[in-house]
């Protein structure tokens, strides 16, 4: 990787952004009176180039251009030479807007329908069915985090260079090449190391480092931009019908989940694959239609957040489980543990539940689940005399990682591994922002080539003929490629001996022959438990119990700490409160029967969100179980059941 | 305002705005990779540094109150033994903080084993000063008894 070059800070400019807060407001024009020679205003006609960020099939604008679409877009950019300047300067700024509330919708894909079977009961069994029915919403949020993470851009020679965190390389240099009108080539990315819990480091800075490289242009000189990491969701609201049998068997279920994606689509192709896949319930049934419908408002553009679609789907379903459980007088546990196994789906195979039961019984066995179940159902009605009320959820799922196939197989995100004639193993990708993870990958790899020599193993520092692996997001990275790599070490094991050196092998970064859009892998419980007491109605989580059943494990250290920080970020995002005495107990089991690598994180986010929506509910019913929670929710809810 | 202060070991005479919170100093006026937070003041709790020895959120100090002062950013606390000692209870524990509150966690970590605080409560307490819910309680606890052990081992083998 080339060095990033050492210049003073007295021979740059430091750049500020100036964001919108409210939306439906048309520019008719921005001026900074007082713009002396040191100090450039960047608006969105300054860009010499394009000021559409290309995000696979969709664009998004960089800088809001004639219109103010959402709350938070960017309008405008001030460098100056120090931010003090820059600060004071951006105070002076005229923007004259007018109001304008029409809402331009982006184009959104039509509502992604799928269903199998007929269920048409006659008569006399039509006066033995029951019907449950459950709604689960997770609104739309859209905030700047306390995450502060900069962009420094510059000109050498011909090339201009940007450092900046982020989560795809190719993402940065296509913005910034189409912004200046470079070609890509010209353009060299410097990663920094980070961690994206909400995958925040994805697009915006690419919009960031797209006006830094056209400031670098105008003034000639290197520029930083300093900005936040906005935090962006959204909103979900599932509703879904089951027709079951006197003793509480499903037979027929519909389910239609709304998705509000703000002003500019995420890959909403993708999002409705992935948001199916959750959908699907895991129980068999004669006939089921869901469908998921994507649609615009005039609020900030959703981003992934650790999952794009499945997380929140699954939590849905498992949400919904335990409403049938209470249907059937059963406890939610007792309900899953007689679930029979579904068929194959063109989403997700039918996979055994024998590991997924194994899971149960050991997390709702530690959290002693049954009891506390019943306990908090008896208590439910006393809370104005405990002065608390409890609340248990369990909910149960398997992972799933990366695109889907049909995704994959659009995209093409490839990369390559080579037998060298000095008999070394090289490999060609744009996934390197994982240290840890190449450390892993070596040994993998020299097992199957050069046994016992991992050293052979090296990774080509990034250049202009670095093979694009992908964005770094939904775990794919390690999830998609580690199989992958695997598979391409074999074939190489094989080519190395019966060809010619150098020999290459070139392969996709994530599998795109599998039957299914995805492929389940790893199965996990949890259980949380939740305390509101009656003096301030802040929503607690006490403790929470999870086990996970894996195919492989890789690094238990870093497995472990990437689920406990999965657990209780989700428990954070959901709106609860983390005590100092919280209890987190944690079993992680490695199967060994494949090499499958699964994401566990939008998987834990699952059924975090699903497990807690569960234990709301029983503490506040069913209109207290809106996520995110929060003390004056419930409040109204439980404040009134009182009087 | 001319503030002069110590920063990393460097003694610097700066020209600043005498409000500038010194986490607004550290980022922006020395370029330092140091505490990517700014919360204005918000008490997100991740951008601590030792003032004088003591932790602080850098967010909270105004640039008039670092004359004089003495002041350690992780960048310069990363070099020390101490850090190390810290990272060793990481490894030792099997738990890490995340890159958002690493800095800020492992200051404040050194702050409690230098001052031998054993109590659990006081331990979260001092500790939920960081609002980055990446880290169990109990791993919390343990990694600071066990740098305390890390330290005490040492104190033992330089007596020896």
């Amino acid at each position: 990787m080339a060095d990033r070059k050492n210049f003073s800070r007295y021979k740059m400019r430091c750049g500020m952004l100036m964001r919108s807060d409210s939306c439906g407001r048309k520019i008719e024009e921005i001026t900074l009176p007082k713009q002396g020679q040191y100090t450039l205003l960047l608006t969105a006609k300054d860009i010499p180039g394009s000021n559409s960020l290309p995000f696979f099939s969709d664009t998004r604008e960089m800088m809001a251009s004639e219109r103010i679409a959402y709350p938070g877009q960017i309008i405008c950019a001030l460098f100056a030479p120090d931010y003090e300047i820059a600060a004071m300067q951006m105070r002076t700024i005229e923007a004259k807007l007018s109001e304008d509330e029409s809402f331009e919708e982006p184009a959104m894909p039509d509502m992604l329908e799928y269903s199998w079977g007929e269920f048409t009961p006659d008569e006399e069994e039509k006066a033995k069915l029951k019907t449950v029915e459950s709604a689960f919403t997770l609104s739309h949020e859209s905030h700047p985090t306390n995450i502060m993470y900069t962009v420094t851009a510059w000109r050498e020679n011909s090339k201009i260079h940007i450092e900046t965190p982020c989560e795809w390389v190719d993402l940065i240099k296509s913005a910034a090449a189409a912004a200046i009108m470079y070609p890509k080539e010209s353009i060299v990315i410097h990663q920094l190391p980070h961690r994206s819990r909400y995958d925040e480091f994805l697009i915006n800075p690419a919009i960031v480092s797209a006006i830094a490289a056209v400031a670098v242009i105008r003034t000639g000189l290197p520029c930083e931009i300093k900005d936040m990491t906005v935090f962006s969701r959204p909103g979900i609201e599932v509703r879904r019908k089951t027709i079951t049998d006197e003793d509480g068997k499903p037979l027929s279920e519909t389910v239609s989940m709304t998705v509000d994606m703000g002003a500019s689509p995420l890959i909403p192709e993708e999002y409705q694959r992935q948001a199916m896949t959750g959908l699907i319930p895991p129980y068999p049934l004669k006939e089921f239609h869901g469908s998921v419908d994507i649609r615009s408002s005039a609020l900030a553009p959703a981003a992934f957040t650790g999952s794009l679609g499945y997380s929140e789907a699954l939590a849905s379903t498992e949400y919904h489980i335990s409403r049938l459980a209470e249907a059937t007088e059963m406890t939610p546990y007792a309900y899953r543990g007689n679930i029979e196994k579904r068929r194959f789906t063109d989403y997700l195979p039918g996979f055994e539940l024998e590991d997924q039961r194994k899971t149960m019984t050991a997390a709702a066995t530690a959290s002693t689940y049954e009891r506390k179940w019943f306990a908090n159902n008896f208590q439910r009605h006393s809370f104005g005399i405990l002065g608390y009320i409890k609340g248990i959820g369990l909910a149960s799922g398997t992972g799933i990682s990366g695109f889907s196939t049909t995704f994959a197989r659009a995209a093409k995100f490839r990369s390559m591994m080579t037998y060298t004639q000095k008999h070394n193993v090289t490999i060609n990708t744009s996934a390197l922002n994982h240290p840890n993870m190449q450390k892993i990958w070596r040994t993998l790899i020299s097992d199957k080539i050069n046994p016992g020599h991992p050293e052979t193993v090296m990774f080509l520092d990034p250049s202009q003929d670095t093979l694009d692996a992908g964005p770094d997001v939904l775990s794919r990275i390690i999830s998609s490629l580690t199989p992958q790599l695997e598979s391409a070490a074999r074939k190489l094991a094989v080519l190395k001996d019966e060809e010619a050196l150098p020999v290459s092998v070139m392969f996709d970064a994530q599998n795109t022959a599998l039957p299914c859009e995805f492929q389940n892998a790893g199965y996990a419980t949890v259980v949380a438990e939740i305390i509101i007491n009656e003096t301030d109605f802040y929503p607690t989580v006490t403790a929470v119990w999870a086990d996970i059943i894996l195919p492989q494990m890789l690094n238990e250290a870093s497995l472990r700490n990437a689920v406990k920080r999965s657990i209780l970020s989700t428990i954070a995002e959901c709106g609860f409160m983390i005590p100092l005495d919280f209890e987190m107990h944690l079993g992680i089991t490695a199967t060994g029967t494949d090499t499958t690598v699964s994401s566990l994180a939008s998987l834990m986010k699952a059924l975090t969100i699903g497990a807690l929506s569960n234990a709301l509910y029983q503490v506040a019913g069913k209109e207290g179980s809106m996520l995110p929670t929060s003390s004056s929710m419930l409040e109204k809810v439980l404040g009134r059941s009182q009087i | 305002m001319k503030v002069d202060c110590t920063i990393d070991g460097k003694t610097l005479s700066l020209s600043l705005n005498s409000d500038k919170p010194l986490s607004l100093v550290i980022s922006e006026n020395l370029g330092s990779g140091s505490g990517t937070n700014h919360c204005n003041g918000n008490l997100c709790g991740m951008c601590a540094v030792l003032i004088d020895g003591k932790p602080m959120l850098s967010c909270l100090v105004p640039a008039f109150e670092l004359r004089g002062k003495e002041i350690q950013t992780f960048d310069g606390f990363r070099r020390t033994k101490a850090c190390k000692d810290i990272e060793k209870a990481y490894d030792a524990v099997g738990a890490y903080p995340c890159s958002d509150c690493y800095e800020a966690r492992t200051i404040i970590f050194h702050s409690l084993i230098a001052d031998e605080v054993t109590d659990r409560a006081e331990i979260l307490k001092e500790l939920s000063v960081i609002k980055c819910s990446c880290m169990d309680p109990e791993d919390q606890v343990a990694i600071v008894r066990q740098g305390m052990a890390i330290r005490s081992g040492k104190r033992v083998r330089r007596i020896q």
